[in-house]
């Protein structure tokens, strides 16, 4: 009962507030694209947006991720509005703690899969080793392990599809966001894509929220946001969604981090699992006050950056070490 | 991202269009290579004026001459006056006769000059063929190319054969035989100085070296104050230098055309590239690229392209004189002159036009990077 288990929760990880866009072509033609929207979504929820083209839906999801700000109203994400963040925060928050799927896959052509997977990762400043060993994980999680010495032209849409939600996960980020990533595939492929996207949900307890058309997919989410004209004209919630197959490599991200954790070494994901089990904790922790949620999470968030910075000095040291070596 | 990733990113995007970029970088080749090509063959030049022109030694001597009174004749007492002047470390006494030298078949009047070996030095005389007067030498001579071309002699019908010499200017003629050991460039002959001696006993002149050439104005006041005539070379140094200083900027400035449209050719690259990569620079924005990072790439990528143009241009160009002055050389000696180095390429002015490449390119970039890192995201992902 997905949704009951939500309502319990107090802090929603996006909650969205009076949020409106407005677009100016010329001077006096004005498109509202999305009228005064609210919402609130909740951890580990698989959500979709539903409507038909031109209802503001990929509006709204820009500026869930801040790639474009609202004309009025707020995003705020985790008790944090987006308006607040620097350009540079900005940038992290997309890096870091969301991931991005888009339709048309938007690999970088010239760069091997796996450098596609690691690019995040590279603007984060991660060594090249390092993210390289987890883009290499994360092909296997998404079952392209085999692909990884391709270029996205070696591969199907799917598996380009699929390449590209790998690269979502490269920083562990809280939220995926995938608009339409099943609009330019076939059946097979999206149905492989939509398996995935679910799995992430399920199996890792991703907040996941997903813009579509395509009516086959919103039995499976918990909540359906339906649009139209810029409005949020109702929402669905599935008391019973239904089941799938999941992906099994999925459960694979886990035991990755899990190993990553028991690894003194490498304890580069290990707050990020402190951060699934904080979830967990608020969305069991009935009647506690918002207050003492919020503190906790810039704790956990201080503790997010301490252990990369601590791993990239000893990883310096391991590297002086090898050179004096040579 | 750290600057290995904007380099290797930087890279990667020069070899993705591999043809653009080695078009880019020929272009500052051109230029660089012209403007090194240029600027050493100006210095070149001004390096074999000041050598050919000038000969830093001669500029420390004075020559003396007689004042014409009976206080001032040139004789070893005044010698002996001009070693005791301040900053002095040599004097050198020269006398001038004429002599009759017959060898075989031929006889010849010539102007002698009774020199000390230290003179030759003074004088910067260069020998050509044989050897020099050393210290012992006795009934040796030194016998210019002139009076060989002169008398249609060659260098082997002379050198170690015996003259028979007559002083003819003298009361009481004297006659000898002297040997030739050495063919020199000037004119005249130079015997060592115990070997002629003039029976007046008065020099022709004196010369006077000085430890430095800063203190041959005050030396030269010392002997006028004694009351003889001197006169020294004029330092032409300065002024052949300020020539080549013009030369040099008129020749860079040829070279600064050439290189300025390699600038305005990558500044067409990169903002061609960023038009290419317009929706490539979107998506990677759009997964937390920073605009300082995407900035970064793009200068890196038209600083890479100067790097590589100042590099190659600067070997190109050296290249290019290197062949031009073997050939020029060739003529030159195939024709009996001297191989000389048209071209010379200071160390620091390599080092500086490499890096002025480097900056001037590093700017080209500036403004398509600072383009890029405007992008706005969600335009440049819907860019097609």
């Amino acid at each position: 009962m997905p949704y009951n288990r939500h309502q319990m929760a107090k802090t929603p990880v996006i909650k969205a507030v009076n949020l409106s866009k407005t677009f100016k072509l010329g001077k006096d033609n004005e498109i509202v694209a999305l009228h005064s929207v609210n919402f609130e979504i909740y951890s580990g929820e698989l959500i979709c947006f539903f409507g038909p083209s031109g209802c503001g839906k990929s509006t709204l999801l820009s500026m869930l991720a801040g790639l474009q700000p609202p004309t009025s109203g707020e995003v705020i994400v985790r008790g944090k509005n987006l308006a607040n963040y620097k350009k540079k925060e900005l940038s992290a928050y997309r890096r870091e703690k969301i991931g991005m799927v888009f339709q048309q896959f938007n690999l970088i052509l010239s760069m091997t899969v796996l450098e596609n997977i690691a690019l995040p990762m590279a603007f984060g400043g991660m060594k090249r080793k390092r993210r390289m060993q987890r883009a290499l994980h994360l092909l296997e999680v998404v079952g392209l392990g085999e692909k990884k010495k391709s270029v996205p032209a070696d591969l199907s849409g799917g598996q380009q599809q699929k390449v590209a939600i790998a690269r979502s996960l490269i920083n562990n980020p809280w939220i995926i966001m995938a608009d339409e990533p099943t609009g330019n595939l076939d059946s097979k492929s999206a149905d492989d894509v939509i398996k995935l996207l679910i799995s992430l949900s399920r199996k890792s307890k991703r907040t996941v929220i997903l813009i579509t058309h395509n009516p086959d997919y919103l039995q499976y989410a918990d909540r359906v946001f339906r649009m139209k004209d810029g409005r949020i004209d109702k929402i669905d919630v599935n008391a019973k969604t239904t089941k799938v197959e999941l992906v099994d490599s999925v459960s694979k991200l886990d035991k990755l981090k899990e190993n990553e954790n028991s690894e003194s070494e490498e304890p580069i994901f290990s707050s990020e699992i402190g951060k699934i089990e904080d979830e967990k904790k608020e969305v069991l922790s009935e009647g506690e006050d918002e207050s003492n949620e919020i503190p906790a999470e810039e704790d956990k968030e201080e503790e997010n950056v301490e252990p990369r910075e601590a791993l990239s000095e000893k990883e310096d040291e391991s590297k002086e070490k090898e050179e004096i070596k040579q | 991202m750290k600057p290995f990733d904007i380099f290797r990113t930087a890279a990667g995007n020069l070899k993705r269009n591999r043809l653009r970029t080695i078009l880019t970088v020929s272009g500052v080749v051109v230029g660089v290579g012209a403007i090194v090509f240029l600027v050493s063959l100006g210095f070149g030049l001004q390096k074999l004026a000041l050598e050919k022109i000038v000969s830093l030694e001669a500029l420390k001597v004075i020559t003396v001459t007689s004042g014409g009174k009976s206080e001032t004749v040139l004789d070893s007492k005044a010698v002996e006056k001009f070693k005791k002047l301040d900053n002095v470390t040599d004097v050198s006494p020269i006398t001038r006769q004429i002599a009759k030298f017959s060898l075989g078949e031929i006889d010849s009047e010539q102007v002698v000059y009774s020199v000390k070996p230290e003179y030759l030095d003074m004088e910067n005389i260069k020998i050509s063929g044989g050897r020099t007067l050393s210290k012992d030498s006795k009934n040796e001579a030194l016998i210019s190319k002139e009076i060989l071309t002169n008398l249609g002699l060659k260098q082997e019908d002379v050198l170690d054969k015996e003259f028979i010499y007559t002083l003819t200017g003298s009361s009481s003629p004297q006659k000898d035989k002297i040997k030739v050991v050495g063919i020199f460039e000037e004119k005249g002959i130079y015997v060592p100085f115990e070997t002629i001696k003039n029976s007046e006993g008065a020099y022709a002149s004196v010369k006077v070296k000085i430890n430095d050439k800063a203190n041959v104005p005050e030396a030269k006041k010392a002997v006028d104050s004694l009351g003889f005539n001197t006169s020294i070379i004029k330092d032409q140094s300065k002024a052949i230098n300020q020539v080549f200083y013009i030369i040099n900027i008129i020749l860079g400035g040829f070279g600064m055309i050439a290189f300025f449209v390699a600038a305005i050719g990558i500044f067409n690259t990169m903002t061609i590239s960023l038009l290419e990569r317009t929706h490539e620079i979107g998506v990677m924005k759009a997964i937390g690229g920073n605009s300082k990072d995407i900035a970064m790439i793009f200068i890196t990528e038209s600083a890479l392209i100067g790097l590589l143009g100042g590099i190659f241009g600067l070997t190109a160009g050296w290249l290019f004189g290197f062949i031009l002055n073997l050939l020029a050389n060739f003529m030159a000696t195939e024709s009996g002159g001297e191989a000389v180095n048209l071209f010379d390429i200071p160390l620091i002015f390599s080092i500086l036009t490499v890096f002025f490449s480097f900056f001037i390119s590093s700017v080209a970039g500036i403004w398509p990077a600072k383009r890029a890192a405007k992008l706005n995201p969600l335009e440049a992902l819907r860019y097609e």
